[in-house]
This record gives C-alpha cells, sequence and structure tokens, in this order.
C-alpha cells in the first residue's frame, strides 16, 4: 500500500497497482525502495486527488502506454471519442475539470490528462469565440491592431 | 503616460484661469463658459481681444490633446486590465502545454473545420499565441482563400497537410474548375514534400494529372473523385505517371468513377497498400482481371473495397484467374451492387483468409444459387450451404431494384462475419414476392432450413410484396428463431407472421420489436396474449375493459411455445400508455418510447377505415 498526502494535508492510503498510474509516483516509488513514508503530493486537493484515484482504481488493471506506444501512435487515428466510463467520470464543474487536468498533467496520468483535454476539445468544438469566452469567462484582450487582422480572416474565411 | 496626462491637465487649467480673467470685465458674464463667441459676439457689438480667440482656439487643442493622450492612457490600461483578470480565470491556470494537448485534440475530432481554428486563435491574446505554436492546428486546407491558405501554411510550419478540394456548385463550366483548382493548388504545390493526404472530389483526372507530377514522400491517403460520375459514365482514368512514381507511404487509396492506370510507372502506388476503395468504378473485365493481377504483390492489403450502382459484367467460369498466394493481410472485403460471377470472380482471384470479413451485396438470377458468389477456395464455400451459421436473416421491402432486398448475417467457418445482401437486378420482370423466392430457394432448395437462424428482421415491407403463405416453408424451418422485428411494416404482415398460430410460425419467439407502425392496441394486445400465460383472471379483465371481443380459441398460446418476454415498441402511432398498461400485466420487459410519428395521425385520420393497415 502507499500513503499519499494532500496539500490539504487529508491522507491517502492505496493499493501500489491503483498509485503507480501516475508515472509521478511511480518513478518516486522505484527511486525510494520499499518504504512506508508517506509521498507528499503539495499540487493536489484532497477533493481532487480523491477523483483522480477513482479513476486510477478503475483503470489499474490496463496496461500503461509505453512512450514507444505514444511515438509509435498514429495521429491519424486519434479520435476525440470518450468511453462511457470514463465520460461518466468526467461529467464534472468546470472548476473540478480543470483542477483534474492539472493533477493529471502534474502526476503525469497521460490518459486522464487526454479524457481531460479532450472534453475540453469537445466542449470548444464548434463554438465561436464570444461563446468560448462565456464558457470560460474570458475576456476578450486584443489589441485594435489585432482585432483588425481577426477582421481580416474573417473575411478571408468568409469569402467563399 | 500618467505625467503627460498632469501635464495637459495642469496647462489646461491655466489657460483656463487666463481666459477667465479677460471675460471678467466683461458686462454679460464672469466667465468664458457663458461667452457666446460665435455669431453672437459681432451682433451685439462687443469686441473681443483676438488672442483671447487664440487662446482659446489653443486651449481647444490643448484638451483634444489631452482627451486623445486620455483614450490612449485607458485603453492600454483597459487591456492590461482585461489581461490580468484573465489570468485569473480558471481557465487561464492550464499551463502552455496543456493547452497545446487541448488544440491538437480540436484538430482530432471528427467533424473539425477550419473555422474551429480560427475561432480559438480570436478568443484571447493568450489563446491566440498558443494556437499560432500549435502548427496541427492549421493543417487542414480546404478551398479558402489563397491569403489564408497562405497563413495556415505559415502556421502549420512543417507539419503534415491534410488537403481537401471540392467544387462547391454543381452545375461550373469545366475552365472554371480547372482555374479554381489550380489558383487553389498553386500555393500547395511548394509543400507536397509535407502533403499527408489528398483527397480531389469531383475533379477530371485530365485537369488534375499535370499538377500531381512531383515525388509526395509523406503522402499516406489518396482520394480522387470524378465529377458527376453515372452509372453508365465512361471510366476516367488518369494514364499519366502520378507523383513521378514515388509516394512511397501510400497506404490508403479510394477512387470514385476516376482509376489510375495501371501502368509500370503507377504500380508503385499500389503496392503498399493497406486499404483500396473503388466506388462506381466501371471496371471492363481486362482492367478488372489487370487490378487483381496487381494486387497479387499486395502484402500488405487490410480492406478491398467495391462500391457500383450496378455493375453488371458478364465474366465466364472458364475465365476466372488464378493467382498463385493468397493476400496475408486481408481482413475486410466488401462487394456491393454487382452480378454473382463478378463477386465471385473477385473472391476467386484474391483467395482471402478463412478469418476474412464478407460484405456482399448481389443478384441472383435463376439459374445462380448461393453458392455462385463465394469463393471455392475457403472454407465459407464449404460452410456456407448447410447455413449452419446464419445468425440473422432480413427482408428488406424495396422498389428500387438496385437495393437490398434480403440480407444474411451470421458466421461462417473461421469468418468474422458475413453479410450477404441480395439485391433485384434492375432489369428483371420479376415480383418482389418472385425474387425473394428464388433467392430463398438458391440458398437451400425446397428444404431450406436455417438450423442457428436467431434473429429476423422485416424492414418497409407489406404482405402484398412478401406474400407470406408462399413462404410458409420456409419460416417453418427457422426452429430457432427467437427475435422478430418488424420496422415499417403493415399490421396485417405483423399479423399474418405472429397471431396465426395454425402455422405454427416461430414458436420460441421470445422477444418482439415493433417499430414506426400503426399497428392497433387490440391486434397487438391480441398477439401478445397468443404469446404469452392467459391463465392470470386479473389479466383477462383487463382485456375485458379493453372490449376486445369475443376471445379468439386459436389466440392462446401452446404449452410447447416460448413464452413472449420482451416488447419493444418505438413510433407505433396507435398505442398509448393504457395499452402500454395492460401490455405490461402480459410480458415482463415492455419498452415503449411513448412517441408518434408527427403528422401521420392527421393523415391517417383522413381514412380511417385505412387505420391499422397501411397496406394498398
Amino acid at each position: 500500500m502507499v500513503n499519499l498526502v494532500t496539500s490539504d494535508n487529508e491522507s491517502f492510503t492505496v493499493e501500489k497497482a491503483v498509485a503507480s498510474r501516475s508515472v509521478l509516483i511511480k518513478n518516486m516509488l522505484e527511486d525510494v525502495g520499499e518504504s512506508d513514508q508517506p509521498i507528499p503530493l503539495p499540487n493536489v486537493t484532497a477533493s481532487v486527488l480523491k477523483k483522480v484515484l477513482e479513476y486510477c482504481d478503475h483503470h489499474k488493471n490496463e496496461p500503461m502506454p509505453t512512450s514507444e506506444d505514444l511515438a509509435a501512435e498514429d495521429t491519424r487515428k486519434r479520435t476525440t471519442d470518450i468511453g462511457e466510463w470514463d465520460q461518466k467520470f468526467i461529467q464534472v464543474d468546470q472548476e473540478m475539470l480543470f483542477e483534474i487536468i492539472l493533477a493529471a498533467n502534474y502526476l503525469d496520468i497521460k490518459p486522464l490528462l487526454d479524457v481531460g483535454c479532450k472534453t475540453v476539445a469537445n466542449m470548444i468544438k464548434g463554438k465561436t469565440p464570444e461563446e468560448i469566452r462565456k464558457l470560460f469567462n474570458i475576456v476578450n484582450d486584443f489589441t485594435p491592431e489585432e482585432e483588425a487582422q481577426i477582421k481580416k480572416e474573417n473575411e478571408w474565411a468568409e469569402d467563399r | 503616460m500618467e505625467d503627460v496626462l498632469e501635464t495637459l491637465l495642469r496647462l489646461t487649467a491655466e489657460q483656463d484661469q487666463h481666459i477667465a480673467s479677460q471675460f471678467a470685465d466683461l458686462p454679460f458674464s464672469s466667465s468664458p463658459s457663458t461667452v457666446h463667441v460665435h455669431g453672437n459676439t459681432n451682433t451685439r457689438g462687443i469686441e473681443i481681444d483676438s488672442a483671447v480667440l487664440d487662446k482659446m482656439d489653443e486651449r481647444y487643442e490643448l484638451l483634444k490633446r489631452a482627451v486623445a493622450a486620455f483614450s490612449k492612457f485607458a485603453d492600454q490600461k483597459g487591456l492590461e486590465n482585461r489581461a490580468g483578470r484573465n489570468h485569473l480565470t480558471r481557465a487561464y491556470r492550464i499551463p502552455t502545454e496543456v493547452y497545446i494537448q487541448i488544440f491538437e485534440w480540436l484538430r482530432c475530432h471528427s467533424r473539425f473545420r477550419i473555422k474551429d481554428a480560427m475561432n480559438v486563435s480570436h478568443v484571447s491574446r493568450l489563446w491566440r499565441d498558443i494556437a499560432l505554436e500549435t502548427p496541427s492546428l492549421w493543417t487542414l486546407i480546404q478551398p479558402i482563400r489563397k491569403e489564408l491558405i497562405e497563413t495556415f501554411l505559415t502556421r502549420s510550419k512543417t507539419a503534415p497537410l491534410e488537403i481537401a478540394f471540392w467544387i462547391k456548385y454543381e452545375i461550373e463550366s469545366e475552365s472554371f474548375v480547372e482555374r479554381v483548382l489550380s489558383d487553389f493548388l498553386a500555393p500547395l504545390l511548394p509543400h507536397i514534400s509535407r502533403w499527408e493526404s489528398l483527397s480531389m472530389n469531383q475533379v477530371a483526372p485530365r485537369f488534375l494529372a499535370p499538377h500531381l507530377v512531383s515525388p509526395a514522400p509523406q503522402l499516406r491517403a489518396l482520394t480522387l473523385s470524378k465529377r458527376g460520375w453515372h452509372r453508365h459514365h465512361s471510366l476516367d482514368i488518369f494514364r499519366p505517371m502520378l507523383f513521378g512514381g514515388s509516394a512511397p507511404c501510400l497506404r490508403e487509396l479510394s477512387l470514385a468513377g476516376a482509376f489510375i492506370l495501371l501502368s509500370p510507372q503507377n504500380l508503385p502506388l499500389y503496392s503498399g497498400l493497406t486499404k483500396l476503395h473503388f466506388r462506381h468504378v466501371a471496371f471492363s473485365e481486362d482492367l478488372l482481371s489487370d487490378l487483381l493481377l496487381t494486387l497479387n504483390s499486395s502484402f500488405l492489403l487490410e480492406e478491398l473495397h467495391f462500391y457500383w450502382k450496378f455493375l453488371d459484367l458478364w465474366i465466364d467460369s472458364e475465365d476466372m484467374l488464378q493467382i498463385s498466394s493468397p493476400l496475408p493481410s486481408l481482413r475486410e472485403i466488401v462487394i456491393k451492387g454487382t452480378v454473382a460471377p463478378v463477386v465471385r470472380y473477385i473472391l476467386n482471384s484474391v483467395r482471402p483468409p478463412s478469418s476474412v470479413r464478407l460484405e456482399i451485396s448481389t443478384t441472383l438470377e435463376d439459374h445462380e444459387d448461393v453458392r455462385s458468389v463465394l469463393p471455392s477456395c475457403s472454407d465459407v464455400m464449404n460452410t456456407l450451404p448447410s447455413l449452419s451459421n446464419i445468425d440473422h436473416l432480413l427482408f428488406l421491402g424495396t422498389s428500387d431494384p438496385c437495393k437490398e432486398i434480403l440480407s444474411l448475417h451470421g458466421k461462417v467457418g473461421a469468418a468474422q462475419l458475413l453479410t450477404i445482401d441480395f439485391t433485384m437486378h434492375p432489369d428483371t420482370e420479376s415480383t418482389y414476392a418472385d425474387t425473394c423466392g428464388n433467392v430463398l430457394r438458391s440458398i437451400g432448395g425446397a428444404q431450406t432450413y436455417f438450423p442457428s437462424l436467431k434473429g429476423l428482421t422485416f424492414r418497409d415491407i407489406t404482405t402484398r410484396q412478401l406474400q407470406p403463405r408462399r413462404l410458409t416453408q420456409v419460416f417453418a424451418n427457422m426452429p430457432r428463431v427467437d427475435q422478430l422485428a418488424f420496422r415499417s411494416c403493415s399490421q396485417s404482415l405483423v399479423k399474418a407472421l405472429t397471431i396465426k398460430i395454425s402455422q405454427n410460425l416461430f414458436p420460441h419467439m421470445t422477444s418482439l420489436h415493433i417499430h414506426r407502425s400503426f399497428i392497433t392496441a387490440k391486434v397487438l394486445i391480441n398477439l401478445v396474449r397468443s404469446r404469452a400465460n392467459v391463465d392470470d383472471g386479473a389479466r383477462v379483465n383487463s382485456w375485458t375493459n379493453l372490449d376486445l371481443g369475443k376471445s379468439n380459441p386459436k389466440a392462446t398460446r401452446p404449452d410447447s411455445w416460448a413464452r413472449l418476454d420482451t416488447l419493444v415498441l418505438s413510433r407505433c402511432d396507435e398505442i398509448d400508455a393504457s395499452a402500454v398498461a395492460t401490455l405490461k400485466e402480459l410480458v415482463r420487459d415492455v419498452q415503449w418510447d411513448g412517441s408518434r410519428h408527427i403528422g401521420s395521425i392527421a393523415k391517417w385520420s383522413k381514412t380511417p377505415s385505412a387505420r391499422g393497415s397501411n397496406e394498398p
């Protein structure tokens, strides 16, 4: 078993197979060897880690993607489709979605990061800039010169 | 900036004081703000020192500059404020490298459009900076303005390009097509070394071939389709050498109404293919045999598809090719819209491995049987005639001779899946029922027996079309059918195949699906009653309440029959919630979508006599 301590000082004891879905934790465990020392995760809060561990537990028996797999991946066959379980898992509010993405990036859990990124990509797909701004509470901060360039690009796109 | 503004404001204030002192002595006002300088002064005969006017002009200019400076300052501060505000949002906490991944996934979306790339680059400065540093986002090139194509080429840097061209309008002159194509390709040709996929739609080979002369070292997928193909059109052939004969990465080739000549220069294009798809390519026998001989060396070929609207090519069985060895990688063959000899010719030539997935759509002549379409070299041939592994049969009613009328599905031998669709010959004078009967007889003769058939689906078909009485013996030889599905079928057909117990049809039916039907509640409940246990007095009361009339002594499930267990109803206009409540008392699992076909009620209410049956 592995003991993980979150930024808000909560402890999680999980199976090694579950914790090792994180390449960061896996490497730490390999470096430290057999030890009862808790592993601090200063960038992850308890509520987010709980969610991340739920993902890791569900996928614990799946083969870990190797760097060779990732290198050989045919980008033309990549799809933004998300598996049924993962879809339900990632149905969270926007704050939690971004927290999961940040945690997956920090903990180096590529499949979870992919699920998060695909979800955001699917949210963006087909939306206008204004709709995207509204969705993510972003405001337009372009300079007038940049606005002029954007206007020109839009005119080129609408031309045909 | 603040200093400039301060100075300007101070100077303006000083000038205000100076002007005010000048006006202080005037009898009608104590401040310059109340002096009417323009027009009124002369008529009232007041003389104003010209220096005062100069000062006022100067003051006005100073104010203008102050306002402009302030406006610029405010804009700048506003931008900084908005940028700072954005950095406090959740979305901006995502690091750049993760944003790049999000944009790359966006690019992988099955319905990605170039507008999506532009939209993310128009959200904010940060998003634009990241989008412009994500080359893959800009790799889709479609018919857009030349300026935008050049922008995309710059932003995509060295990433492989996906190029798709089509003509927007159906009717355009050939010279227009030629000019538009040349304009489109001109900025792209210098980047041919990074073309990864090229899809050219509705373009005649003679326009395109002159452009495709340089090697395309990264090209993986090539789709060429001729404009306005038609069944009777002649074949457009790319005769010159394409890509200088060098596209070493080409794996997927899709040709529609066009063909790349099998000349020695172009043969290398075929050698490394994994997917080869033909649509509406009007092969001659010689061209087809040349192609199949060429494929003999396509060791990597995994998918081979032929689709025709209808290809009637007579090939003598004595002319069958004998290719030396089977294609080891082949896992899927689809042949649709031709006659049985062509199907068999192709299958015999490529000698598919036993694990291949076969999907065939063919016509059968009177003298042909199902063996006419299967390759004699595989175990499929040995297995199918007994039909021991066919698990699903579809009857598809149609008025279009080129559409399928019967479809067999199942595992055959070692094949993963076999689908054979049967179509009517476009020139036949046979009726639907005749052709169905012929095909079924061809499958197994008068004793046609489907020992493994589990599912039977009827779609878009009426009793008059199918004439089920003529097929009673065939249906009787389907002893294991447990699922019946009717999609857009008449009520009388459903009744004929499920209620008429005397015909002993489908005694093991446990699941019934009815989609888009005008079947009435009365008929449906009667049907279910004939297939369910009716001993329960409460259930009998329910039917009595529905005024079903006299009980039909035949409509009682014999003991040896399976009990109907699942009933799925969708878009059945005549079924309402009360009928479903009754059905739920009779059948364990009733699924009802509660929907009606919009517009159908009005249509059918005009002809009440036709209700419950859409028979002609």
